[in-house]
């Protein structure tokens, strides 16, 4: 009792240094203004959608249907939030799904090992995260240069290696391990989205409760300044390559396994998306800011588009003119937001 | 390796007639009597003993058999050339367009097929392979440079249609190029250079999209007034005409038609239709049959029915061009009917094709590859081939 006195005593004074609770509340609202803006836009989207196609927005399915494809590009697009914070930028991540996976495929089929399959395709994505971080540190080549080499010439080792042809994956039907990554959880949503959600508190956490989150944000503000500061910032920039570079090749074996088939077309889709999702989720492209969170509900958002444009019953060329309309409102909104 | 000794035995025999006629009777006994007469003979191995054993042996042996060796080397290369020129010839340059993406299922049973069409006519042709990602764009691009490199022969794909192709057609026929086309065709350019070469191997596309429409409607059993949904690419200036073919079957069947134009992202990667799918089937669950007019969509029917909540035969599933995964839900019975162009000619043909025409002045061929329907019936005796990636 005493206890809760001196504990009640001890907020009022607070409340007194912080002014009324509205006040707090307003300065909340600015603090995380991004976030807010990110989850007013999924709120006007999500409900259009549900006053224009109650039978689809109003019932679990389609959700179900996001929860298991937005996660395939959505785990890249919260590695290519990491990058933008740094202020680089990544082309080479879908031709690193392709690759990552392509490996893993090859493993799994000559070990029928999943696991040292899916080790072997993170660790090629960990190598051509190192590969950017070098060519970007080290020679000097601006970031989208460079990734965007390197994007054509993993897409180009993938064709040959694999000689065009496909990989069957068929042998892991009904495999449990499969169903850890891709399968339907007992709480009755994909696997994959769980994975997605564990991956993007991660990186909240790396990203703003830990050291080299704040690395890669002074890297990405001011790199000159992070620098005098005593930060590595070739250091943290290669592993930013490295950590997309990683999640990159996971999404590709999540992907592979999920169609039990390893396409060599793998990932070309995604990088708008992508791009979509990070953009409307409020990580600008300037650096030293972002969030993962608006890229999580970024993903979601962009993933959504066509089906609900479908749904509405509009055909599906208004896809592109609504994916392109969210984006510039999305960065128009955050623009005026930095302004203030 | 080449096999002369009948060589030997002609001239041998050739010798022993000529002596004959001339000297009548049998013409070993003629020889014998030359053999009499001069104490060399005519064997190479006996003058070589008889020269070995003389004064002046070693120099004669050594003439012997740098004269024998000369011989042999000369007549070797002799046969070497004219075995060469039974064989080589000056190679045709031919840029051959395989569609795309590199590596996509399709595009990759056209480029084995123009590859198998090369390695049979070796080192006659000289095959470049170009990839598009199935852009008309790219496609106009790409065959203007390959104009630009004045080339033999040039195999295209009609996808950016008559007009855009057009006047870098008559360009390169101008320039005395052979061009033939595959997979989509150009009619009016076909007409006017036919007789120089320009063929078409593919499909008929209205007709395809007709033919499988109307397989579909019979198989799945849908009545007139019920909903199918049609999924395809009708913004394709010539490809499109598969999907209007598929679409005009079913309305002439008297089927209610949905048609959803397939994106970008989904054209790119067949998974991120998984949302739509699921979208339209909650907001029609009326849906009987659904055609998608993509290989890789077709594919993939399997996990739109599934993620739908559509078991095994709830909806008709139909679409075109055959992968492995295709032959999976075939088996799995998502997929009822699946209409076969036969990608494999579609590679292998434009190239004799050019190489008929540029020798023998074949005119241009039009073969309509499309006359093929996959089902459960026939599925496992295309399955080997289609794992080779040879059949689609």
């Amino acid at each position: 009792m005493e206890k809760s006195h001196s504990e009640s005593l001890a907020a009022a004074e607070k409340e007194l240094e912080n002014g009324p609770l509205k006040e707090r509340l307003a300065k909340k609202l600015s603090e995380h203004r991004v976030q807010v803006a990110v989850i007013g836009a999924a709120v006007l989207v999500f409900g259009t959608f549900m006053v224009l196609s109650p039978a689809v927005f109003l019932r679990p399915r389609i959700y179900v249907a996001f929860l298991s494809t937005a996660p395939f590009f959505g785990i890249m697009a919260l590695g290519l939030t990491l990058i933008l914070v740094s202020k680089q930028i990544d082309l080479s991540f879908p031709s690193t799904m392709a690759l990552g996976a392509f490996v893993s495929a090859s493993i799994f089929a000559a070990t029928d090992n999943l696991l040292l399959g899916m080790l072997g395709g993170m660790s090629v994505g960990a190598v051509v995260g190192v590969l950017n971080g070098i060519l970007v540190t080290k020679v000097g080549i601006p970031s989208i240069i460079a990734t965007l080499g390197m994007m054509f010439a993993l897409r180009g080792a993938v064709h040959v290696l694999s000689d065009g042809m496909s990989i069957s994956l068929t042998a892991l039907s009904g495999a449990p391990l499969r169903n850890v990554f891709v399968g339907m959880s007992p709480i009755g949503i994909p696997a994959q989205s769980l994975w997605f959600i564990g991956i993007a508190v991660l990186l909240w956490f790396l990203l703003f409760r830990h050291k080299f989150g704040d690395h890669v944000l002074f890297t990405g503000d001011n790199e000159s300044a992070a620098q005098m500061m005593g930060v590595n910032t070739d250091l943290t920039k290669t592993l930013v390559f490295v950590i997309l570079g990683v999640l990159a090749a996971f999404a590709g074996v999540l992907d592979s396994l999920r169609m039990l088939r390893w396409f060599p077309t793998l990932g070309e889709g995604y990088l708008l998306m992508t791009f979509g999702a990070v953009f409307v989720g409020g990580t600008s492209m300037f650096g030293g800011a972002g969030t993962i969170f608006g890229t999580f509900i970024g993903t979601f958002l962009v993933g959504s588009l066509e089906a609900g444009v479908i749904a509405a019953g509009l055909a599906g060329f208004w896809t592109r003119l609504f994916v392109g309309v969210l984006i510039l409102v999305a960065v128009t909104i955050h623009a005026l937001l930095s302004r203030r | 390796m080449n096999d002369y000794s009948f060589m030997e035995s002609t001239s041998e025999a050739f010798d022993q007639k000529r002596l004959s006629n001339r000297f009548g009777g049998d013409a070993n006994r003629v020889i014998e009597k030359f053999d009499s007469a001069r104490p060399v003979n005519t064997g190479g191995l006996g003058m070589m003993y008889r020269a070995c054993t003389s004064r002046s042996a070693p120099r004669i042996a050594i003439s012997v058999l740098a004269v024998l060796l000369l011989a042999f080397a000369m007549t070797g290369t002799a046969f070497a050339e004219g075995a060469a020129e039974a064989t080589e010839e000056d190679p045709l340059d031919i840029y051959f367009f395989a569609g795309g993406p590199p590596g996509g299922p399709f595009a990759t049973v056209v480029h084995n097929g123009a590859r198998a069409a090369a390695e049979i006519l070796g080192p006659r042709v000289n095959v470049r392979y170009l990839f598009s990602d199935w852009s008309p764009d790219e496609m106009v691009r790409q065959f203007q440079e390959a104009v630009a490199a004045r080339p033999d022969g040039i195999a295209v794909m009609g996808h950016p249609g008559v007009d855009a192709l057009e006047p870098f057609v008559d360009e390169a026929v101008e320039a005395g190029i052979i061009v033939t086309s595959q997979n989509v065709t150009l009619p009016q350019l076909q007409a006017r250079y036919g007789e120089r070469g320009f063929g078409y191997v593919g499909q008929e596309l209205y007709e395809s999209g007709y033919m499988l429409g109307e397989a579909a409607v019979q198989r799945s059993g849908i009545q007139s007034g019920e909903r199918a949904l049609v999924w395809g690419l009708r913004r394709l200036p010539e490809r499109g005409q598969r999907t209007i073919g598929a679409v005009d079957a079913l309305e002439d069947a008297g089927v209610e038609v949905d048609y959803i134009e397939i994106s970008e992202e989904v054209d790119a990667d067949a998974s991120a239709g998984i949302p739509v799918f699921v979208g339209y089937a909650e907001a029609n669950p009326d849906v009987r049959l659904v055609i998608t007019d993509h290989g890789a969509l077709t594919a993939t029917i399997p996990s739109y029915f599934e993620a739908a909540g559509f078991d095994p035969g709830d909806v008709f599933g139909a679409g075109f061009d055959v992968s492995p995964t295709t032959l999976d839900g075939i088996r799995e019975e998502y997929i009822g009917v699946v209409h076969s162009q036969q990608p494999f000619l579609q590679g292998f043909l434009p190239i004799f094709q050019i190489y008929l025409s540029a020798r023998y002045g074949i005119a241009g061929l039009h073969i309509d590859t499309g006359v093929g329907l996959i089902d459960a019936e026939n599925v496992e005796i295309l399955a080997p081939l289609v794992e080779a990636g040879e059949a689609g």
